[in-house]
């Protein structure tokens, strides 16, 4: 994915951290930006650090955190407000298309941005990357490794069988994506768990790619998420996971979004934005014939109504802009995703 | 508790020795005194006191009904079942779950009672807790059956004799006994059906109906009622053909079986009287299976009488049903899909049934279900009435003769409702004229797995496709196509304080400045001179995204800060395309603002609302109210203050003020009265913000409870007004745009919410009709 004037992709490095004691914080911080800082970026970066309320300010501590800490952004947030609020505060602030993300105590391997970059700029119609993992203890000692699928069917079977596909600290993907979905949710309901409810969304409507390499490093700690919350985190999953066996997606999302963009004359991208708003702000739009089979095979949660005409019907270009404004549709089926009764 | 009915070890009921047939009104006995026993008034406040007493009323209560209904023959637990399958999951008998939980929950009793309608139009038994079907049955009103439901057609057919279940209809009347088909039936697996125990329904979909509970049920059921057959259909044949259509989907087996059947169908066929002339249209839906291996399966008669069609991918499409009926030259037709079977005299009931009611162009026999060795052990009989149609989009598709022009007319098979195309189908042509179900079954199916939840599924979004159609014909949507308005860019956030929580309100300042959208906060001061002062020296700001109102008549209430930023508004509208509002106990999340604001360029929705967390002091996030349809507003506050937005130029032009003399409640009222201006809502299922715990909820009630008392009504009076305004129509409009199923909602229970609504929005409609 290049930017506008064709040059190599801008990253964004987002950051969460809660710092509640400076020892082993900082050193472990310190270790996670120096290996953002060992990566090969292609084009521009930046290092966003959102500080969740520490007890006392991590930007402070800039000094200690040695080469890897010059020209690093701190936002802070005053009070404890989660990771999610981090995540999307981040999100927010970050400047350039691409955004990857790392915790705090936790590591990327050599090449990893470079192979990830490699990937979105031979595939235009990619969103998300990412990598294997390697679970580490504090001291080091590798624990297991985990490599998951590499295409979006059995990225999506994963996400029935096991649960969220992608190791968070490994994960590169489009700025633009993120915002158009509303970022990670903040619903209290997936506390513990939102970024598979955001994965959940994202790949019903844009292509992911997982390299199949471990190169991404997670730190188990006694206070990682993981770790305090497990059960939480398990239910709200399993919650996840019986949402999308409903909806079987391995076998038809992937073909019938391509078909979608195919009829639309759009890029596959494209296509899963307008895709998205159908189904999330149950939008009439009016759209050519052969687009409403593969629409109706992606959305199976909806039933996709098909009238002649609408008052609020808006064309796709609408639906893409920037600003769209309601009511401008001119021609054409009018289709509506309306929730099942 | 049991109702007395025969339940099997396999969970199907046994035969009943006497058919229970629906008492109308004229004709039930009383039993007794229908009220509630009086109670002093000691006992009532005994009773608020412990609420065991009060559970043990309302249990004391129910058995009371019970038995009383049980008495009275009314309660059809057979219809209940149908009609509510997913009460089997309960395991309380259909009666006692009518009277413990499903009057309550909006669920009738029978297809021509509506206990919410019945409690709407009367007040003092909502009041009184007695379950409204036996105060209906047992008070002096049983001989008013207008009090029983909206539809008039409804009330006439139960009044007309009831319903002869065993004999099918034909529109809104019984069939005759010389209008039957006079028998015998050929041998075969449906010779003996009648003898055969009901199959239970099931539904493995726990979600609840709410459009069934709630929406205009009774519309659909009086559109039915009242079709009458279009001066211009010609009369059938007396001796009409018959294609039947299959999609082959790969299952070599099945089909070997439907085509064993076909040919025993073709052999009867050739014995008739008047021979009738048979075609079978298979259209190949496997694109891996040659011609040949499918024409295997054929034996010389059946041959002669197959069209074998090419296709594509159409396993059990809508698709391939609708090429098959492209090609389908006979004058009736019927969907047999692989595996099902037709009985070897369905000619000859097409014929008798065809020559009785020329005009008929849909005819829904029964079916059986049959075991490996194709011997019937159940019956699965058509829907119980006209009316009943409605009820039964999760008993399976049913069994259709169609005829061949009434097909090209309703545009055959709608692949939007896929795997419950066929219910569609019967159920426009319900719509259309009147349609006849016959008692006798026709077609065999292999019990086996329950029938698959998503037909089921796209059965009841069928149904829902009627049910608004209607809406749309009976309410039309008044608006005019929505002239260009202009973007929407830049918000005003109204801040409420008393300034004395510094440390709180910079937060909240700091979660409006951190938004990527413009957004200016009008921190509004409801103190004295000294304290405005201070918090404007204190508060937090940003450039040109920050300014001061001072509302300094504390005398006023809570409200009085609102219109202060209200006037400020107006004075500048031009600036602001939006207005939000926010405590200073509140938060934004980093995305509110975009979010609202892509809400409402989507949408061009008025009102914008989202979903908030609460979070009690150092606790982590909690789900706080969840989201219902806007025109729930009218029974109750569902929506809190930094959840939503409003347009600023509907917002002025409707001229919406907030309360300044009460307590708590002047938030609600300010969304009831932007309801009350016909405000368009627009949901977003997401959180965008949360607030804080602090303190005793319930404390102003605590304080002043008269007040508190008082405060309600006013707001309750607000929403009668906004329902008298509104319609009914917009009340079912967004119960149907309500997504219920949607996992991040997951609302616990909205029913006695909902229902609440309904009746609000009933009354009004009565009280505007008187």
């Amino acid at each position: 994915m290049l930017d506008e004037r064709g040059a190599e992709p801008a990253i964004s490095v987002v950051i969460p951290v809660l710092l509640r004691r400076a020892e082993p914080g900082i050193p472990m911080l310190r270790r996670a930006l120096e290996s953002v800082r060992d990566q090969r970026f292609p084009g521009p970066m930046e290092v966003v650090v959102v500080d969740d309320g520490s007890p006392r300010p991590v930007a402070e501590a800039q000094a200690a955190l040695g080469p890897a800490g010059i020209g690093v952004r701190f936002l802070r947030q005053t009070r404890n407000m989660g990771v999610t609020s981090a995540l999307n505060a981040g999100l927010q602030a970050a400047r350039h298309p691409l955004v990857a993300r790392l915790d705090a105590d936790d590591v990327w391997r050599p090449g990893k941005i470079e192979r990830q970059a490699a990937l979105f700029a031979a595939d235009p119609d990619l969103t998300l990357t990412a990598t294997g993992m390697v679970l580490v203890s504090p001291e080091g000692k590798t624990l297991a490794e985990h490599v998951r699928p590499a295409d979006w069917e059995p990225i999506l079977d994963f996400c029935v069988d096991v649960g969220c596909p992608f190791p968070h600290g490994s994960v590169l993907a489009r700025r633009d994506i993120y915002l158009v979905l509303g970022g990670y949710p903040h619903l209290a309901c997936y506390e513990t768990c939102e970024d598979f409810a955001l994965w959940s969304l994202w790949l019903r409507f844009f292509k992911p790619r997982m390299l199949r390499e471990v190169l991404y490093e997670y730190t188990v700690s006694p206070g990682a998420v993981s770790q305090r919350h497990g059960d939480r985190q398990r239910k709200a999953s399993d919650l996840l996971r019986a949402d999308l066996r409903k909806l079987a997606l391995s076998r038809t999302a992937p073909a019938a979004m391509a078909a979608f963009a195919d009829a639309l004359g759009l890029s596959l991208v494209e296509a899963g934005v307008v895709a998205w708003r159908m189904w999330r702000f149950g939008l009439a739009v009016a759209l050519p014939e052969a687009a409403i089979p593969p629409l109706r095979a992606a959305m199976p949660d909806r039933d996709v109504e098909v009238r002649l005409s609408d008052p609020a019907a808006v064309e796709v270009r609408d639906v893409l802009a920037p600003r769209p404004q309601a009511g401008l549709a001119r021609g054409g089926p009018i289709v509506r995703a309306r929730p099942l009764a | 508790m049991s109702d007395g009915a025969d339940v099997t070890t396999d969970g199907s009921r046994g035969p009943r020795p006497a058919r229970v047939r629906h008492a109308t009104a004229a004709e039930t006995p009383a039993v007794g005194p229908a009220a509630a026993p009086e109670r002093p008034a000691v006992w009532h406040r005994f009773k608020k006191r412990f609420s065991p007493l009060h559970k043990l009323e309302r249990r004391l209560s129910a058995l009371r009904d019970i038995a009383r209904l049980k008495k009275t023959d009314a309660f059809d637990p057979d219809w209940y079942e149908a009609a509510y399958p997913e009460i089997t999951r309960t395991g309380l008998s259909p009666l006692v779950h009518y009277v413990r939980k499903g009057a309550w929950e909006g669920r009738r009793p029978r297809a021509d009672f509506d206990p919410l309608f019945y409690l709407s139009m009367n007040r003092a038994v909502a009041a009184s807790g007695v379950e409204p079907f036996t105060h209906y049955l047992l008070s002096g009103r049983r001989t008013d059956p207008t009090l029983a439901t909206e539809s008039r057609a409804l009330t006439h057919a139960a009044v007309r004799g009831g319903r002869k279940r065993e004999r099918g209809w034909y529109g809104a009347a019984a069939l005759t006994r010389a209008q039957v088909f006079p028998g015998p039936r050929a041998p075969g697996f449906a010779a003996d059906a009648a003898a055969l125990p009901a199959r239970t329904p099931h539904s493995d979909d726990s979600g609840a109906d709410w459009l069934m509970r709630l929406g205009p049920v009774e519309l659909l059921q009086e559109h039915i009622l009242t079709r009458t057959a279009a001066p211009d259909v010609p009369p059938s044949p007396p001796h009409p053909s018959l294609s039947i259509v299959t999609v082959f989907d790969g299952d070599r087996a099945a089909f070997a079986r439907t085509a064993g059947w076909i040919g025993v169908l073709l052999a009867h066929a050739r014995t008739a009287p008047v021979p009738a002339l048979v075609e079978w249209i298979v259209v190949n839906g496997d694109p891996a299976c040659a011609v040949a291996e499918i024409e295997a399966a054929f034996s010389h008669e059946v041959r002669a009488a197959t069209r074998l069609l090419p296709g594509g991918a159409w396993r059990g499409s809508a698709e391939g049903r609708n090429a098959a009926l492209a090609e389908a030259r006979g004058d009736f037709v019927v969907h047999l899909p692989p595996g099902e079977i037709l009985a070897p005299d369905a000619l000859a009931l097409l014929s008798h049934y065809a020559r009785t009611f020329p005009l008929c162009r849909c005819i829904c026999p029964g079916r059986v279900e049959l075991d490996r060795n194709d011997a019937a052990i159940r019956r699965c009989d058509p829907p119980l009435g006209a009316a009943d149609l409605v009820f039964q989009a999760d008993s399976g598709e049913p069994v259709a003769f169609l005829r061949a022009d009434l097909c090209a007319a309703l545009g055959g098979f709608d692949p939007r409702f896929s795997g419950g195309d066929t219910y569609d189908l019967v159920l426009r042509a319900a719509s259309r004229e009147p349609i006849l179900a016959i008692p006798e079954p026709v077609l065999g199916r292999r019990a086996g797995p329950l029938p698959r939840s998503e037909g089921a599924k796209r059965a009841r979004s069928a149904r829902a496709d009627a049910i608004r159609r209607l809406v749309d014909a009976t309410w039309p949507e008044q608006r005019q196509p929505a002239a260009p308005r202009a973007p929407v860019v830049h918000g005003l956030c109204l801040v409420r304080t008393q300034g004395r929580r510094p440390d709180l309100l910079a937060e909240a300042l700091g979660s409006i400045y951190r938004q990527s959208e413009p957004l200016t906060a009008a921190v509004i001061v409801h103190a004295d001179a000294a304290t405005f002062a201070e918090v404007q020296r204190t508060a937090p700001r940003k450039e040109g995204r920050t300014l001061f109102l001072h509302a300094p008549d504390t005398s006023r209430r809570r409200g009085h800060p609102w219109n202060v930023g209200l006037d400020h508004l107006a004075a500048n509208a031009q600036a602001y395309q939006y207005l939000c509002l926010l405590d200073d106990d509140d938060i934004y999340y980093p995305l509110f603002a975009s979010r609202m604001v892509e809400g409402f360029r989507l949408t061009g929705a008025d009102v914008v609302y989202a979903l908030v967390n609460r979070r009690p002091l150092g606790g982590a996030p909690e789900p706080a109210h969840m989201p219902l349809p806007a025109s729930c507003l009218v029974a109750g506050n569902f929506i809190p203050t930094n959840s939503y937005a409003v347009r600023t130029d509907v917002l002025l032009e409707s001229g919406v003020r907030a309360l300044e003399d009460v307590d708590y409640f002047e938030d609600w009222d300010f969304l009831v009265s932007l309801l009350a201006a016909d405000c368009r809502f627009h949901l977003i299922p997401e959180a965008v913000g949360e607030f804080l715990l602090i303190g005793d909820g319930n404390a102003p009630s605590k304080r002043d409870p008269a007040h508190h008392a008082l405060c309600l009504a006013r707001v309750q009076d607000r929403g009668r007004q906004a329902a008298a305004r509104r319609g009914i129509g917009r009340f079912y409009r967004d119960l149907m745009d309500f997504d219920f199923h949607n996992p991040a909602i997951r609302h616990p229970s909205p029913g006695g919410h909902l229902i609440l609504a309904k009746m609000q929005f009933l009354r009004s409609a009565a009280a505007h009709a008187g």
